[in-house]
This record gives C-alpha cells, structure tokens and sequence, in this order.
C-alpha cells in the first residue's frame, strides 16, 4: 500500500500537470497550427487540406479592409493603453488618500470591467447616438451648433470605441495601481521623509519606480484586452458606418463566419497571432529573465 | 488594512475626492440609464428630454419574461378583475400573453456554464499552480511562461478550428462544450495566478506539517489551501466573470438549447420594435449577479491582487 503510495507520490507532479499543460498545449498551440494549416489552403465554407501556398495571404495583403482594421487596432490600442494606464494611475494616487466609501468606490470602478460590454453596450449606444443622446442634450441646453456624431461618422468611429474602452478599463487598472500602493513598504517613504524629500519627489523617485510591476501587469492585461476587442465594436457599431471602425477580430470573424471564406479568415487569425507574438513575447521574455536573474 | 503611502493634508483630501466623485458618476452613468429605462414604461423609454423622474413600472420586465401577441378589440371589453396583476398590465396595450419567452432558459445556462467552467478551471488551475509551486518542475519557468503565453493569444484567433471541432463532434449548442471551451481558455489564467499566490505562502509551514506527521495531501488541504483561499477566490470570480460575459464564441457556437444570456439580450424585441424597457430589465438582471459578486469579494479581490495573507 504505502509503495503504491510513495510511487504516487513520486509521478505526482507529471500527474497533476499532464491534463492541465496539455488542454493548454491542445487548446492554443495545436489550434494555432492547425489554424496555419487551414490559412495555406483554398477552404471556404468546408475546410480543405491540400496545401495551396500563399495566396490567401497575398490577397489579404491587398485587401484594403484588412488594413484599415490593422490601422485601426494602432489607433485604438495606443490610446486605449495610454489612456487606461493615465487615469487609473491618478485615480489609485487619489483613492489612496483615505477618502470616505473607499470600498464602495472601488467596487463602483470594478463594475465597467467586470460587466458585459454587449450589454452596457446599449447604454452606450443610446448616448453617443447623435438623435439621441449626448449630442441632443447638449444642443437642448442651447449649445445649438454642438455636434458630437462620432458615432455614425467614419472618421470618427474609431475614437468612440477608444471612449467606451477606457471607460471599461480604466477602473480595474487603478484597482491594480491602488494595490501596488498598498504593497509598498512604508519605512522607505518615512525615510524619505526625514530626509527632506517633498511629495512630488517621493512620488517619481520611490513610489511610481516601485510600481513597475504593476505597470507590467497592467500594460500586458491592457494590450490582450486591446487586441481581443471584439464586443466593443460589435455592440457600438459593428465595425461600421461601413468597414470604418473594424479591427482584426472583427474582420477575422466577418470574413470566416459570415462570409465563410475560412482559409482567408484563418490567414487574418494568423497575422493577428503573429502581431501578439511581436508585440508581447520579447516584452514578456525579458521581464521574466530579468526576475529570473535579478 | 486601508493606510496611504503618505499622510494627505485636508486641501489634498477635498481635491481628491472631488475627482473621484466626478468620475464615479462618469462610470455608473450608463448603469444607472440601464437600470431605470427596465423600470420605465415603453413611451417613457424613449421621451426626450430623458425622463428623471417617472412612475415605476414593471411592464419592462413581465415583456421580458413572456411573448405576447396582440388582441381583437372585443376581447378587451372582458372584465379583467380576475386576471393576474402580469396578464393585467400586458391588456393595458391591447397584448395578451401567450406564453414564456425564452428569457429564463438563455439565463440559466448562463449560469451553469459560467459555474460549471470555472469549478474546472480552478480545480484544475490550483492543483497545477500548487505543483509548479512545490515540486521541483524540469524547465519550471519555460512552462509557466509558456502558459502565460496562451493567455496572451486572442481566443478569437483559433475560432476556426474550434468552431471545426465543434461540428464534428457535435459539440455545437451543447453545455458539455462550453463548459470544455471556457475551462481551456480560463485554466492558463488560473494556473499563472494562483501560482503567484502559493508562491508567498512560506514553504516552512507545509515542511513543519510535513514533519508532524500529515501527508502531502494533508499539508496541500489544511495548510496551503486555506493560506490561498482569497487568492483563490479571487481567481475564480476572474474566471466567472469572462465566462458570464462571453460573447464571440457563444453567438458563434450556441444558437438554441445552450445559448448563454449574451447573445440572446441585444435580440429582444417586443410586439412593436424595440422594446426599451425589456432589453433594460434583462441587461439588469444579466449584470446583478456581478455586481453582487464585486461587492462581496471586494477585500478579498483587492488582498488577492496585493499577494496573499501573509507576508515575509
């Protein structure tokens, strides 16, 4: 009994983490490879698997839709991640001032983040629409010229998604800045202190370097947050007025699902992959060699 | 627990909350048009300007919970005493009600798909972060980077081959299947998370239950387990949340038994257009639970981030 046991013991680790690495090994990375395979393909509505080379790839790179949702996704992530990263800092600096209903206050701020865009989403929509809301209140206020029709304006589209995003976001990245404040370990700053350090002082030297990993984890939360953004544009303006405000995600699932062109929605998935990979694996790799080493 | 990192003068105190306020209300406005448009009456809904104060109604609500169908004249005339006070409001505009709507359904699998996915997903997630913590793992810092990795990856990426998959095993519309897609997708957060939180318990407390006589099973259950219970718990309301709110997969992969509340919510429509109040009364009760739950585990989702009970 107790052999069986010590054996058990023994394989333990491989046991508890065989089903979890390899649903996570299935899950994404043979997912992602088969999902290769299909883009060098000629399927449309039925998958194929005889190997066609390139094509869907060269024509998704002369496909002008394509580049405004690529173009899109810069515009939006930027300012989505800047924006997010800004507002939530200060609103943890100013949170962390002993304000009375703290705690409801930050629930308050988790609430846009933890609640279904698709849904809040309908709020949303009724505000910005010109005919209804923000527009129309300001104008009945007697702002007569106001106009604020980002909405159902193609150039402006974009900016509307970047407004509810960061309404979303925001709140949940100063409830991990407020954290990291929390973490921080008072005898420093009251050394700080008594040697004559002001406030400001104390807030760039000691306070924001020591929320660096705070800012990592926010920044890698924000830009995975950014590049899925799906539901954000499904339910404000389903990538229009026309292709206008489209990114990846949506093109990705308009073209394969909609249009059931999978091999050419698969090579869009694989740019998309290829984009996170640039973008975050070298950003990830350093921080965790540096804490390896460090 | 709540302390500053420094002690704030009053002025600093008034400005600050002043601003917190302001974007307090910028953040609950939409919630707040949510909840009282599920409250208004239909014309109401969408009067301009927009309606403050109004008398409360439930219509929003008994729409969202039955289909109704218009009524010949002649049957109105009927005294109505005897109706319920719902079949009541609903003759008020000329509709009877001819049945329930499928609301409540689209509700409930909602809930046993997002509770169903992320008991999986934590059992699974703790008993991986726990042996990454406490075993020596050959290429330990490969593999967990390589799980945080996944978590990267847009899900919406590999839709193809798992909505592929899907048909041919005859997952679509199915609980078991998204049950299975929500675990996969949640596990890699799970185990990256939970494995920050085993990490700051210190090893000497399992060591000296070892020593006692427990078993590791034991030392895992009545040491560790309790020691990351926040942590936990925090992670499984992360987990939770994504699957309650899920939306591209589900409208991509569910369409009848199994749809989830998400996808069904924004296809609501009453007798005559868009029914406001309706999809407003549904959206609020859709986001009530996670409200409920943000509250409750507030401290704990805030000790959760901040690493534990105990420090070094």
């Amino acid at each position: 009994m107790s052999a069986v046991l010590d054996r058990l013991q023994r394989f333990l680790p491989q046991l508890v983490l065989a089903p979890t690495t390899v649903a996570i090994l299935v899950f994404v990375y043979g997912f992602i490879f088969w999902t290769g395979w299909i883009s060098l393909t000629r399927s449309k509505l039925l998958p194929r698997y005889d190997l066609a080379g390139f094509q869907q790839y060269i024509t998704l790179f002369q496909n002008d839709r394509w580049w405004v949702a690529c173009k899109n996704l810069v515009i939006f992530g930027s300012l989505f991640i800047f924006f997010c990263t800004v507002i939530g800092l200060l609103l943890a600096i100013l949170l962390d001032q002993r304000i009375r209903l703290e705690g409801a206050i930050r629930a308050v701020y988790l609430y846009p983040m933890a609640l279904s865009f698709i849904v809040t989403g309908t709020a949303w929509k009724w505000m910005l629409n010109p005919s209804l809301g923000l527009e129309r209140l300001v104008q009945q206020w007697g702002f007569e010229n106001f106009t604020f029709d980002w909405l159902v304006n193609s150039e402006m589209a974009i900016y509307t998604i970047v407004i509810a995003g960061v309404w979303q976001s925001s709140g949940f990245v100063m409830a991990l800045f407020l954290a990291g404040l929390r973490g921080i370990d008072d005898s420093i700053i009251h050394a700080a202190q008594v040697d004559g350090a002001g406030l400001p002082r104390i807030y760039r030297r000691i306070i924001i370097p020591s929320l660096r990993p705070v800012f990592f984890s926010a920044i890698i939360l924000l830009s995975h947050v950014a590049i899925k953004s799906f539901d954000l544009v499904v339910a404000l303006t389903s990538g229009g007025p026309g292709y206008s405000s489209d990114l990846p995600a949506t093109f990705m699932y308009a073209f394969s699902f909609n249009r059931n062109r999978l091999g050419f929605g698969a090579a869009s998935a694989m740019m998309m992959f290829f984009g996170v990979m640039a973008i975050i694996v070298p950003y990830l790799y350093s921080e965790l060699r540096s804490k390896r080493h460090g | 627990m709540s302390f500053s990192v420094t002690e704030p003068s009053k002025r600093q105190k008034w400005f600050a909350g002043i601003v917190v306020v302001c974007y307090t209300l910028i953040t609950l406005m939409p919630l707040v048009w949510i909840i009282t448009t599920g409250f208004k009456s239909s014309p109401d809904s969408i009067a301009y300007p927009p309606k403050v104060v109004f008398t409360p109604t439930v219509e929003g609500y008994v729409n969202l919970f039955t289909t109704q169908t218009r009524m010949s004249p002649g049957v109105i005339t009927e005294p109505r005493d005897h109706l319920p006070w719902y079949e009541q409001i609903v003759r008020k505009k000329g509709n009877t009600i001819v049945g329930p709507s499928r609301f409540s359904e689209r509700f409930f699998n909602s809930v046993i798909i997002g509770f169903g996915s992320t008991f999986f997903a934590i059992v699974l997630g703790t008993t991986a972060a726990y042996a990454f913590s406490r075993f020596r793992v050959p290429l330990k810092d490969d593999l967990l980077f390589f799980i945080l990795s996944t978590r990267m990856m847009p899900p919406i990426a590999v839709a193809i081959p798992i909505f592929l998959m899907f048909r041919n095993l005859g997952l679509n519309d199915t609980h078991a299947g998204m049950i299975l897609l929500y675990t996969t997708v949640n596990l890699s957060l799970a185990v990256w998370l939970i494995n920050g939180f085993i990490d700051e318990i210190p090893i000497e407390y399992e060591e000296a239950a070892l020593i006692d006589g427990y078993t590791r099973f034991q030392a895992f259950y009545k040491v560790v387990l309790p020691q990351a219970a926040t942590g936990i718990a925090s992670t499984a309301i992360f987990c939770l949340i994504f699957a309650w709110n899920e939306y591209a997969f589900a409208v991509l992969l569910t369409s009848g038994t199994a749809q989830t509340a998400p996808p069904f919510i924004p296809t609501i429509i009453g007798v005559a257009g868009q029914d406001w109040p309706a999809v407003a009364a549904g959206a609020t009760l859709f986001l009530l639970p996670v409200m409920v739950f943000t509250i409750i585990l507030r401290r704990h989702l805030l000790r959760g981030i901040t690493f534990g009970a105990v420090r070094k």
